[in-house]
């Protein structure tokens, strides 16, 4: 060992001296008698003793020594951190194996290599006000900072402490490295989803909020639309039937004032009235068919879409054509309800406002889903555009009231149309068999 | 007086104004008599067979068991009972159903009571009454069913006008090979548009397959082989 070698040339050395004093006569000798010199080689076999053991004390000590700065050493380059030493200008005098992966320096660093040099132009004033810290308060940090590196900012926590040598006054930087890329790309992520989360969050927030607005619109056009049928059904009753009764109570009042001479029956003159009651019936049957097809509840959609049909053919001349494919009736009850009142409404669209020529209907069933389309050869409209303007025609409410009918019963409902070009409608909805209602009717 | 010689009528209406209207009707003529009312399906049958009746004047639009399922199991009960219909109802499907059951007459409410009057004289003596209205319904009927039956002559004309133009447009193209796509870019209209048009023209043709549809396009001439 090198340590013990050189120890052991100084001592050689002092020896060496020690008997060239004496040779010399230099030293000035006192008289001594027998016993005295017998007295002083014992005190001198004694002293050497000590020496020696003195000797072998120091030298277990250095060795113990030399182990531990071993360890150290070790400990020191092996670390899970980077340590780096810096001189009082900056300049890397040492690195450990993490700090040089870190810094990208070599082992021994090269002259000259600085710290500033690692850091990312970013970050730059951070390191500086760092290092004046570092100067004058003796420690600093931690901080974090940004890392030149070719694959991408590498994220670190910076560390220091300032030792100064008491004989010198040299001063040196102590630095302690950690990277926290990883942890800093994780907490970019968790930022990320969230500002994500709150956009979604945001953007869920403002649809519902259209939703609602929409569905509040929806339900004050229904009330809407259900006072204006009642106003409807009222009128019918009231212009239709009830001029008609008055009528007949008119004829009543006649009546009551003839006198009918013996053996004459008041057959003629109660005529007019019971002709005017079979018109009155005949009236009430059109609006009550208008409200509900008993057809529909007792035969099924097939034949009510006939009737439908043929009563539209007959009371406005316009050809409808009906065709069905594979229906597996009965459907249940409901889904019936709104295939019938989707071809009602798309009947009296067409007649208020198609000038149509001929209506071609079909409803077919295939993959588990009735389809139905209407077809007219009319007069087309700009759908987006009525469906914005809802007009006191109702009659963008009559189409978004059969959207929300083909909705409520799973379905997708489709209008294809533009101005001159016939109108499409299409519904598709999911059909479920019911065989227990097979069995029920005959 | 023996039961033998009056006609026994059993009146069956939800509404007690037209159960009062009949009898009053019927009070004039000596030949017959109400002997009971019903106010709904299940108690005209119950009364059916209790009261034995030789005739049920019967309303179609009645609370449990409406009048054509009441109909059928008068006719069950027994077939010799006569049944005569009198109601508003007038559809087709209610006439051709209740004809099919084997009622022997049908008057609608809002003709005239002589009307009623003439089918309770018709059926008394045995046979069958059915007013004008109600003629005209089961004329219409017959007339539809001879069309359909000339209708598989000239099949393959029919189903072609079952067609609309946009249809016959579609029709043409697919028979011709043109994709859906392309179709839906020559006729500005959307592709699922043309998937449907499609659909609903292999449906009308009753053809399985685009094969199907290009054989009936030759046939008729619509396009070049």
């Amino acid at each position: 060992m090198k340590g013990r070698s050189s120890s052991d040339k100084m001592f050689q050395a002092l020896r060496q001296k020690a008997e060239q004093l004496l040779a010399q006569g230099d030293v000035d000798t006192p008289a001594v008698d027998g016993a005295d010199i017998v007295r002083l080689v014992h005190e001198l076999e004694v002293h050497q003793v000590e020496l020696e053991m003195q000797n072998e004390e120091l030298r277990r000590a250095k060795a113990e020594a030399d182990t531990l700065r071993e360890e150290f050493s070790d400990l020191y380059e092996c670390a899970p951190l980077g340590y780096v030493t810096l001189s009082e200008q900056g300049r890397i005098e040492k690195a450990n194996q993490v700090a040089r992966g870190l810094l990208k320096v070599t082992k021994p660093p090269a002259v000259g290599s600085s710290l500033s040099q690692c850091v990312s132009a970013d970050d730059i004033f951070v390191y500086h006000a760092f290092m004046k810290q570092l100067t004058v308060q003796r420690t600093a940090g931690p901080v974090e900072m940004r890392l030149n590196s070719q694959a991408g900012p590498v994220y670190v926590l910076l560390e220091g402490a300032t030792k100064i040598d008491p004989e010198t006054g040299r001063k040196d930087f102590r630095l302690a490295l950690v990277n926290i890329s990883r942890l800093k790309t994780t907490e970019q992520a968790l930022v990320e989803a969230r500002n994500h989360l709150e956009k979604r969050v945001a953007e869920r927030t403002h649809e519902l909020g259209q939703e609602v607005e929409r569905r509040r619109f929806l339900s004050e056009r229904l009330v809407d639309l259900l006072e204006s049928e009642r106003r409807g059904i009222s009128m019918d009753l009231h212009e239709d039937i009830g001029q008609i009764l008055a009528g007949v109570n008119l004829q009543m009042e006649i009546l009551k004032g003839i006198k009918i001479p013996e053996g004459r029956s008041v057959g003629e003159a109660v005529n007019p009235s019971q002709e005017m009651l079979g018109e009155a019936m005949k009236r009430l049957r059109t609006i009550s068919y208008g409200l509900r097809s008993e057809v529909l509840s007792r035969f099924g959609l097939v034949p009510a879409l006939k009737t439908l049909a043929e009563r539209f053919e007959k009371q406005h001349h316009i050809p409808v054509r009906l065709t069905t494919k594979a229906i597996p009736e009965p459907l249940a009850e409901d889904l019936s309800l709104t295939i019938y009142r989707i071809v009602q409404e798309s009947l009296n669209n067409i007649l208020r406002h198609a000038r149509a020529q001929t209506v071609f209907i079909h409803l077919g069933v295939r993959d588990r889903s009735l389809f139905l389309t209407i077809e007219d050869d009319g007069i087309g409209f700009n759908y987006d555009q009525v469906l914005r303007a809802f007009g006191p025609t109702g009659c963008a409410l009559g189409l978004i009231i059969m959207r929300e009918r083909a909705a409520m019963a799973g379905g997708e409902f489709y209008v294809e149309t533009s101005p001159g070009r016939g109108t499409h409608i299409r519904l598709q909805i999911p059909v479920k068999l019911q065989p227990q209602e097979i069995g029920n009717r005959r | 007086m023996t039961r033998a010689e009056k006609f026994r009528v059993l009146i069956a209406d939800d509404h007690a104004v037209v159960v009062e209207g009949v009898q009053n009707l019927l009070s004039a003529d000596k030949d017959m008599e109400v002997v009971g009312s019903a106010k709904d399906g299940v108690e005209t049958l119950a009364k059916v067979k209790s009261l034995q009746p030789d005739m049920v004047i019967l309303d179609i639009s009645m609370p449990n068991l409406d009048g054509l399922e009441t109909a059928c199991e008068i006719r069950k009960i027994d077939p010799k009972i006569q049944v005569l219909i009198y109601s508003m109802t007038a559809t087709r499907e209610h006439v051709t159903a209740l004809f099919k059951t084997g009622v022997s007459g049908y008057v609608l409410k809002e003709e005239p009571l002589s009307e009623l009057h003439r089918a309770l004289q018709t059926l008394k003596d045995g046979a069958t009454f059915f007013s004008r209205s109600v003629q005209e319904v089961l004329r219409d009927h017959i007339r539809e069913l001879e069309l359909d039956k000339t209708k598989d002559a000239r099949e393959v004309a029919d189903e072609i006008a079952r067609l609309s133009a946009r249809e016959k447009e579609v029709f043409v193209l697919l028979a011709d090979g043109v994709p859906v796509k392309t179709i839906a870019d020559r006729l500005f209209i959307s592709p699922k548009t043309v998937e449907s048009h499609k659909y609903n023209i292999l449906e009308k043709l009753n053809v399985p397959n685009l094969a199907g549809l290009t054989k009936i396009a030759i046939k008729k001439g619509l396009i070049n082989t």
